[in-house]
């Protein structure tokens, strides 16, 4: 206390002069408007300031916490779509989405007749044309790919099924891009080929085989099966790769007709350019 | 001792009017008003109160300030001119210190002493009333040439003041 007099009365003249000089800036602040909207930005720029740099230092603090928030919502959010990618394909009959544009619809059906030992297989379905069923639409089951309305009836339709020589269907490597066609040899109705794929290409057994989009018929990536053994063909730079087909056509009951909703705008576009 | 109150606190209140009712306005060039009120603290005793000073500096800022309406902008600049005042003193000694019985005129220390005392304190008080009306460093060198026509007038005009007024 002695001290700070002892301050005070010693730099009274310095101390006076800052008294009075802040009364001065009040007064310049409080009664002059260009000074006052100038203090008032400077003072709002630099609580801002202050006011981010705490938010900064408090942020790092709970960094931690953050860190496993964003971890768990990753989870939940792959979980997620691993789950809709099940449901598009396999389960669901219609898959309402905000986000994307309805492309494919579902029509379940049951199987009524089936044969796999014939040089052309025929699977026959309990849904017809006033369940929505057309000529052309594809057929898979939660297997994999069955076959392709061939015909239809009022209540039935007629299915071409893969275990059929002039069936051949475009397919590519779940974990690339290269794509070839499979198409049936007519021995073994478990066993079907896939052609075209260069030498180039890394083919290992237990590779998985999907639909690619070349086709207007199938919805891309549904499972067609396995590969069980690759050989590479004398004549020509392209492998020979024997898969096992997914779908095993002895013991199957329930199959989803596909529609695919844009298939005349694509089939317009296409091959209304072919023809031109 | 009374009677150099008197005539110090006879002169201030004449400069005072005088900036009110003459300087106020004039506009030399359109743009520089001479600021002749920094005379009263110019022409204070070399001995006064530090205090006094401080206080002769407020009120007499005030009173400039309710001429203009800019209250506060010419206390600021007349506080500092007045809180400098004893340091620019200090720093002009003239050899063997200021004589008892002197002002702080031109007609005792020479017209040399007399410019670079007035010409300092006159430049704080303008760089110090130019931050205060802007309140930024936006623009500094257009106001510079500003505050140096209005310095050069200011103190043109002190000097004057020096000749015909204060000479003893």
């Amino acid at each position: 206390m002695k001290n700070l007099l002892i301050f005070i009365i010693k730099h009274h003249f310095f101390l006076l002069f800052l008294l009075f000089e802040v009364i001065a800036i009040v007064l310049v602040v409080q009664y002059n408007e260009p000074q006052k909207i100038k203090f008032e930005s400077v003072s709002n720029t630099m609580y801002s300031q202050l006011y981010s740099a705490t938010n900064a230092i408090s942020q790092y603090f709970n960094l931690r916490t953050i860190n496993e928030q964003l971890s768990q919502e990753n989870a939940t959010l792959r979980a997620s779509i691993e789950d809709s990618k099940l449901s598009i394909e396999m389960h669901s009959e219609q898959v309402f989405d905000s986000v994307f544009k309805q492309q494919y619809q579902y029509i379940p059906a049951k199987i009524l007749n089936s044969s796999i030992s014939k040089p052309h297989n025929y699977i026959t379905l309990n849904k017809g044309r006033r369940q929505g069923v057309e000529k052309h639409m594809a057929v898979i089951s939660p297997q994999g790919v069955v076959g392709i309305v061939v015909s239809v009836s009022q209540n039935f339709s007629k299915v071409l099924s893969i275990l059929s020589p002039q069936f051949k269907i475009s397919a590519k490597f779940k974990k690339n891009n290269f794509y070839g066609s499979v198409f049936w040899q007519g021995n073994n109705y478990r066993q079907a080929t896939l052609s075209e794929i260069p030498v180039y290409a890394e083919v290992n057994v237990g590779d998985t085989i999907v639909t690619n989009s070349f086709s207007n018929i199938y919805p891309t990536n549904i499972l067609i099966g396995l590969v069980s053994d690759v050989y590479k063909s004398e004549h020509d730079n392209f492998y020979n790769i024997e898969i096992t087909l997914s779908t095993d056509f002895k013991n199957l009951e329930f199959v989803y007709i596909v529609q695919n909703l844009y298939k005349d705008e694509r089939d317009f576009l296409e091959l209304g350019e072919k023809t031109w | 001792m009374v009677k150099i109150f008197q005539t110090t606190f006879a002169r201030i209140v004449a400069i005072i009017l005088l900036q009110i009712i003459l300087f106020n306005n004039i506009s030399l060039f359109n743009f520089s008003i001479p600021f002749m009120y920094i005379l009263c603290i110019l022409i204070l005793p070399f001995d006064i109160n530090k205090i006094a000073l401080l206080c002769i500096a407020f009120v007499v800022g005030f009173l400039i300030d309710v001429s203009f309406t800019s209250y506060g902008v010419h206390i600021g600049a007349t506080l500092f001119a007045a809180f400098i005042r004893p340091f620019v003193l200090q720093l002009f000694v003239p050899r063997g210190g200021y004589l008892i019985k002197t002002k702080p005129y031109l007609h005792y220390y020479g017209f040399v002493w007399y410019f670079k005392y007035a010409a300092l304190i006159i430049g704080f008080h303008h760089f110090f009333l130019y931050f205060l009306y802007t309140f930024s460093f936006e623009n500094f060198w257009y106001f510079f040439g500003y505050m140096i026509v209005n310095i050069s007038v200011t103190l043109l005009l002190v000097i004057f003041s020096q000749y015909f007024v204060f000479r003893k």
